[in-house]
Order: structure tokens, then C-alpha cells, then sequence
């Protein structure tokens, strides 16, 4: 092993100076220190650090009124985003995600006001949401189409059925007892009861990304689409079950937020597709793909949230809440590049360095 | 450049004559949607039989 390596090391590297041990060549971040200083790690020593500032410098903030309200309007982005994530890992994009929770939202109005069991109301448009994904899965992964033209193509389709679907009434006559069970606490911690099923939710897709095959599968896909088919990976049938399972999720969102605001419209979650996205990147994604991971991503939503929470909680405006979550997003995007630029420009002059001193 | 122009000037051209021709307001963001969906289906065949001819032609002259 250690005789093969040093030939080969000799053969392809005459730029390699014999001079200096091996040991003393910069190396990538190994162990500890790649998970403590990793990208993701940034944003949540960020989170943290923002959560103490807030609780000691805003009044009001720290008390379980503030953890329920919080998390209550954070759940429909924190869901959307565990499929998201998997699907920028991969390389691709999802637009057409909040169009799916309006689709969902009008479908639950129509069928309720209908006259249909809630239940029953709750499973047909889960299917909806399914058949959503898989319509986009088909385009995307069957038909090989690039997947950030048709979702903006699907963004428009979904929107435009809800308004086929509702038009412009709404449908606010949902049950008392599970919209109240939408809005309830766990006891005296102020942590919504939704909260356990979106940990399951959130749980699933960590371990699904961080420890599966399917899961490592998908960074291989966000380096290189051909290296990952020659290695054996299902690139076509790995995409399609991700858009499916953004369309399920998705819908879920749709329906926790029908439910949570009582009110079924054809405008429900508009927008909320780059909310996710914003969020997404802040917590250390690459949208270029093959880089990011679950506890980043959950960090990057609730800064976001805690941050969006906080500046209203200090009467600052909406327009400079908007203008602040735009500037995060700018620094977590050009952050990273410039930083990867820095160690290119010092891994050349390295080189260049050592072909110089090999030369004389 | 002029593609894009086109094809902003199409869209438009569309939704005013969707409005022109009595469709009922609520199916034209749907129909959109369509039209985007079916371009990018379009050219997506389109340069796949471009690819494929491109193969015959070639191996006709080797």
C-alpha cells in the first residue's frame, strides 16, 4: 500500500519538494475541527449567539410566549425545507413547493365545505400533494428536463388550479377541535404540539441524508452527475422520489397552515418558496450542490425566524426586516465563494513557490 | 437576448388575449403554467431528434 502510493506519488508529482516531510503540507479539515469550524457550525454558533443577545437586550423575548409563537411561525418553512435541502444537495431546485401547499389549501377548503369527512378531506389532499411531486419528478427525472424551468412552469400551473379549484372565496369553517389542537401548547413550555410530528419529519429526513446510502448517494449526484451513475448510483430514480416527497411535505405545510390560520384561500403560503430557499442557503447548502447538512439548514431557519421575531418584537419596520434577512442571504451566498477564491490564490502561489525552489 | 424578448412579449401577448377571448379569469395563471411546461417539453424533443439526425448523418459519412 505505502509502496504504491509513494511510486505513483513520484510518477504524477514532480512538483512535489522531497525536502519537506509530508506532515508539514497544508491539509483539509479533519475530525473535530471540520465539524466545529464547518460551514454549518457558523450559522449555529450565529443562532446561539443571536438567541443569548436577544434574551438578555430585547424585552420580552425570553418567556415561552415567545418559544410558541416563534416555532408556530416557522413550522411551514423548517418543514419545506428538509426535502429542499436534499433536493439543492443534488444539484437541482424546487420553485413549485408553495404553489403545492396553496394547491393543497384550496382542494382541503372545496372538499370541506363540500360536505366530506375531514379526515378523508386531510387524505385526498396528501394524494394531491403525492401526485404534485410526482408530476414534477416525471419532467425532471423521466424526461430529463431542467428541473429550475419546469418548477417555475409547475409554480404558475399549481397557483393557477388553486384559483380554478377556490377562486377567490375562502373556506374558514374547519372543525374547532383540530384547529384548536393546531394552536395548542405542550403544557407550560409554550412548544406547539405540531412541533413532535415536525421533529419525526425533520428526524426522517436527517437520517435519510446523513446516514443512508441513498442519502450519501445524493452528495456524489450534486459533485458529478456522471461520476455518481458510473459509481452505481440511481441518479433518474433518486431525483424522482425527492421532487414525491417535496410535493407530500409540501402539502403537510399546506394543510398545517390552513389549519393554524383557519382559513383555506387560494393565496395561502405564496412567497414562501424563497423563504425556504433564503433559509436553506443561510444554513451553509451549496447551491451549486454536493455540499450542506440537516442541523446547518435547521439553524438557517430558525435564525432567520428568531431574527424575523426579535426585530418585530423591537418595533423595527417591516421594510428593514426584509432588507436585513436580503443582506443575510448575500452574505451567506458570496461568503463561501470568497473564501474558497482566498485558498485557490494561495494554493497557486504554493505551487509556483515550490516550482521555483525546485528549478534552482 | 431577442429570444427572451420574444418571449417576454408572447406571455404578454397571451394573458391579453386570454382576457380578449372571454377565458375565465382563474384558469389563466393555469394556463400559463401550461405554456411554460409545453415550451420547455418542445424544446427539450426538439433538440433530441436535432441530436439524433446529427448521429445518423455522421455515420453516414464514416
Amino acid at each position: 500500500m505505502s509502496e504504491t502510493t509513494s511510486t505513483t506519488g513520484t510518477a504524477t508529482a514532480p512538483v512535489a519538494d522531497n525536502t519537506r516531510p509530508l506532515s508539514s503540507e497544508p491539509k483539509g479539515k479533519t475530525g473535530a475541527a471540520r465539524i466545529l469550524a464547518g460551514r454549518d457550525a457558523i450559522t449555529i454558533y450565529a443562532l446561539i449567539a443571536f438567541l443569548i443577545y436577544a434574551a438578555i437586550a430585547i424585552p420580552r423575548f425570553a418567556s415561552p410566549v415567545t418559544t410558541g409563537f416563534l416555532l408556530l411561525d416557522v413550522i411551514p418553512v423548517l418543514l419545506i425545507a428538509m426535502p429542499m435541502t436534499l433536493i439543492i444537495i443534488t444539484g437541482e431546485i424546487d420553485l413549485s413547493v408553495a404553489s403545492i401547499a396553496g394547491l393543497t389549501s384550496a382542494l382541503m377548503g372545496v372538499l370541506w365545505a363540500g360536505g366530506m369527512d375531514i379526515w378523508l378531506v386531510l387524505a385526498i389532499s396528501l394524494l394531491a400533494g403525492l401526485a404534485a411531486g410526482m408530476f414534477n419528478g416525471f419532467l425532471i427525472a423521466v424526461l430529463g428536463l431542467p428541473s429550475l424551468a419546469v418548477t417555475i412552469g409547475t409554480l404558475a400551473l399549481f397557483r393557477g388550479l388553486a384559483l380554478v379549484i377556490i377562486g377567490d372565496n375562502a373556506v374558514a369553517n374547519f372543525p374547532k377541535a383540530l384547529t384548536a389542537f393546531f394552536t395548542s401548547k405542550l403544557g407550560g413550555t409554550g412548544i406547539p404540539t405540531v412541533m413532535v410530528g415536525v421533529v419525526l419529519i425533520i428526524v426522517f429526513f436527517g437520517v435519510l441524508l446523513h446516514f443512508t446510502p441513498f442519502g450519501r448517494g445524493l452528495y456524489a449526484i450534486g459533485y458529478s452527475k456522471e461520476a455518481a451513475s458510473f459509481v452505481g448510483i440511481r441518479v433518474a430514480r433518486s431525483k424522482f422520489w425527492l421532487y414525491v416527497a417535496s410535493g407530500v411535505v409540501s402539502a403537510l405545510a399546506g394543510i398545517y397552515w390552513t389549519l393554524r390560520y383557519t382559513s383555506a384561500r387560494s393565496d395561502n403560503a405564496s412567497g414562501l418558496e424563497l423563504a425556504v430557499i433564503a433559509a436553506v442557503l443561510l444554513g451553509g447548502v451549496s447551491i451549486f450542490g454536493g455540499k450542506g447538512s440537516i442541523p446547518g439548514v435547521i439553524a438557517g431557519v430558525l435564525l432567520i425566524g428568531t431574527l424575523n421575531y426579535a426585530l418585530r418584537l423591537a418595533r423595527v419596520s417591516d421594510v428593514v426586516l426584509i432588507t436585513v434577512t436580503g443582506l443575510l442571504l448575500i452574505v451567506s451566498v458570496v461568503a463561501p465563494s470568497i473564501g474558497s477564491a482566498i485558498k485557490q490564490w494561495r494554493h497557486t502561489r504554493r505551487v509556483r513557490r515550490s516550482f521555483i525552489g525546485s528549478n534552482t | 437576448m431577442t429570444g427572451a424578448a420574444l418571449g417576454a412579449l408572447l406571455l404578454t401577448t397571451i394573458t391579453s388575449s386570454l382576457t380578449a377571448l372571454r377565458v375565465d379569469k382563474f384558469w389563466q395563471q393555469a394556463i400559463v403554467g401550461v405554456l411554460i411546461l409545453t415550451a420547455i417539453i418542445i424544446d427539450r424533443v426538439a433538440s433530441l431528434r436535432t441530436a439524433k439526425k446529427l448521429r445518423i448523418s455522421e455515420a453516414r459519412n464514416v
